[in-house]
């Protein structure tokens, strides 16, 4: 105390002695000042799931300028137990999908999706979900989408029955839910449909009415070599496609446009020389798009089994349309998730070993700059605003 | 507390660095994300030889010959496929809960070699649930971890199902048998 006492004397004493530099004093500054964020977010915004593994009922979305040389943390919001998240595009709301406990680890359970303002990051509204049955697990994109152009959300529930809770977002209510045994997680497909990744190697999908009951439902053909060579469950889409990839590095191009998902002719990123070094890819969101049509993919060497998700070193950059790499860009730290952002000038984003997000030009390669100051505890998952 | 964590891992990730690329490799691969995914204190898989690997964490023994090496590091053979905090490091053991916790009932399964007396056991990754996270021995390792389509085989999965509490707390390994075919051979 009598150290800060003393600093005070110090400056208030030579600040008189600057008084001449600078005749009038700095304005008054109001109190009950909070900061807002645009209706729209720049493209080179991204939203950083903050899984918080070391205190799981504390998780948080982070919202970060990727291009930005200064004020690139832009604020958060709460994700607890698990959270998932979206971003709408369409109206200016934030959802988050989570869980608490009335006296925090115990009590009463409340899983709810939370509407938070885009802009004043405030908290306007909540739809719960009943049953207690929200999926719970490490951040996966697909546990919570939007469908017919973000009137409904569908939420992945594991108990451990799967199934789907359809809910209309802009009336606030549950619609349905919808059985999926032997399978998991969501995949939007056609105008008001979904389908979902099964057990058996196949992918089952099913087309909704506008209230949410299910109209039909197929099967594809068993496609997931789940004991030899399985999907990863992350995605990414360039047009029409959309792309998942193998724990080997085979990818599975899908067309989800229409009623019933078309699965796609395969192709391999790793040619036999680069499969023998064991160049696979490895991490926990492991690929990534941005406008241009340009695939990433986290990549990792000498791989063995069991490294899925170990991260990797570098980052292959491919062209969806000739699929031909282009580019091969070697990372200034081990990264363990990618995220590429969908403005002309695309950035991408690597989360690091050491919990920071390391920012690249996505066509160079060039280290840009790292976001860290302890943000976030464990980032699994990252999201472009506008992708 | 994470502060720390980190600042141990960034150490001992150093330390990696001054030993062998195949040592790096390990350590950074050690960041994995799990289902509870963390990054995973390097050393922990890379050692093997004296200590636990997690500084700050006293070395256990579980007394039995037949059931060697450390339950209180990432590199004990039943942990092959685990995900999480090990409870022997929270005050369980790699088959209890820690005091005021509760056992999931359900979980998913794995099998790992004990390298003593070279049977493959079937492990039941049973999560330990009502308190919040441990934070001691974050430790993913994935061999037969399949995703989310095929629960019974994934560890990304919060498997607090069925019990009072969904809250994540800590890791067991428990032996529920061994493969029968293996002991023919």
């Amino acid at each position: 105390m009598r150290a800060i006492a003393l600093i005070l004397g110090l400056s208030l004493f030579s600040g008189g002695a600057l008084a001449a530099d600078f005749p009038e004093p700095l304005p008054i500054e109001p109190t009950d000042n909070v900061a807002t964020l645009p209706a729209s977010y720049p493209d080179s915004w991204i939203y950083a799931m903050d899984g918080n593994f070391y205190s799981v009922l504390d998780g948080k979305v982070l919202i970060l300028d990727l291009a930005a040389t200064s004020h690139e943390f832009k604020g958060y919001i709460g994700a607890g137990q698990f959270g998932s998240f979206l971003a709408a595009s369409t109206r200016p709301e934030l959802y988050v999908a989570e869980t608490y406990y009335s006296r925090r680890v115990s009590g009463e359970r409340t899983d709810a999706i939370v509407i938070y303002d885009k802009q004043s990051l405030k908290k306007k509204a909540e739809i719960i979900l009943p049953g207690g049955k929200r999926g719970q697990s490490v951040t996966q994109k697909h546990s919570f989408q939007f469908l017919d152009n973000e009137r409904l959300a569908l939420i992945f529930n594991f108990t451990p029955a799967a199934s789907v809770t359809v809910v209309d977002l802009v009336e606030r209510k549950i619609l349905n839910e919808i059985p999926i045994p032997g399978c998991s997680l969501i995949y939007p497909t056609g105008k008001l449909g979904f389908s979902t990744l099964c057990g058996n190697g196949t992918m089952a999908a099913f087309t909704l009415g506008a209230n949410g009951k299910v109209t039909g439902e197929q099967r594809t053909k068993k496609f997931n070599d789940i004991d030899n060579n399985p999907l990863f469950m992350k995605t990414t889409k360039v047009g029409n496609t959309t792309y998942f990839v193998t724990f080997l590095g085979t990818v599975q191009p899908m067309d989800m446009t229409g009623t019933w998902p078309k699965v796609g002719k395969t192709w391999s990123l790793v040619s036999e020389e680069e499969k023998a070094a064991g160049w696979r890819p490895g991490g926990w969101h492991i690929l990534s798009s941005d406008a241009q049509g340009r695939l990433y993919f986290l990549m990792q060497e000498k791989s063995y089994p069991g490294s899925h998700k170990d991260g990797g070193g570098e980052v292959w950059v491919f062209d969806a349309k000739s699929k031909k790499r282009v580019a091969r860009h070697v990372l200034k730290t081990h990264a363990i998730s990618i995220e590429v952002t969908r403005g002309a000038a695309p950035y991408l984003a690597a989360v690091n070993a050491n919990m920071e997000i390391d920012v690249y030009d996505a066509v160079s390669g060039q280290h840009l700059r790292t976001i860290g100051g302890n943000p976030a505890q464990t980032i699994f998952v990252m999201q472009a605003s506008g992708g | 507390m994470a502060i720390l964590d980190r600042m141990t891992e960034r150490a001992t990730r150093r330390l990696a660095q001054g030993t062998s690329r195949r040592s790096l490799l390990t350590a950074l691969g050690g960041i994995l994300v799990g289902a509870t995914g963390l990054p995973l204190l390097p050393v922990a898989r890379a050692s093997g030889g004296a200590g636990s690997g997690y500084p700050g964490v006293l070395p256990q023994s579980t007394g039995d010959p037949q059931d060697p090496g450390d339950p209180a590091s990432c590199d004990y053979w039943r942990y092959c496929g685990i995900d999480g905090f090990l409870c022997s490091c929270c005050g369980g053991s790699a088959s209890a809960c820690p005091p005021g916790t509760e056992m999931s009932p359900i979980t998913w399964i794995g099998s790992c070699r004990n390298p003593a007396d070279n049977r493959n056991y079937i492990i039941s990754y049973n999560d330990c649930c009502g308190l919040t996270s441990c934070g001691r021995c974050m430790c993913n390792r994935n061999e037969s971890d399949l995703p989310m389509y095929r629960p019974s085989a994934n560890n990304d999965t919060n498997w607090c199902l069925n019990t009072k509490s969904s809250v994540y707390t800590c890791s067991t390994a428990v032996i529920i048998g061994y493969a029968m075919d293996e002991e023919k051979k």
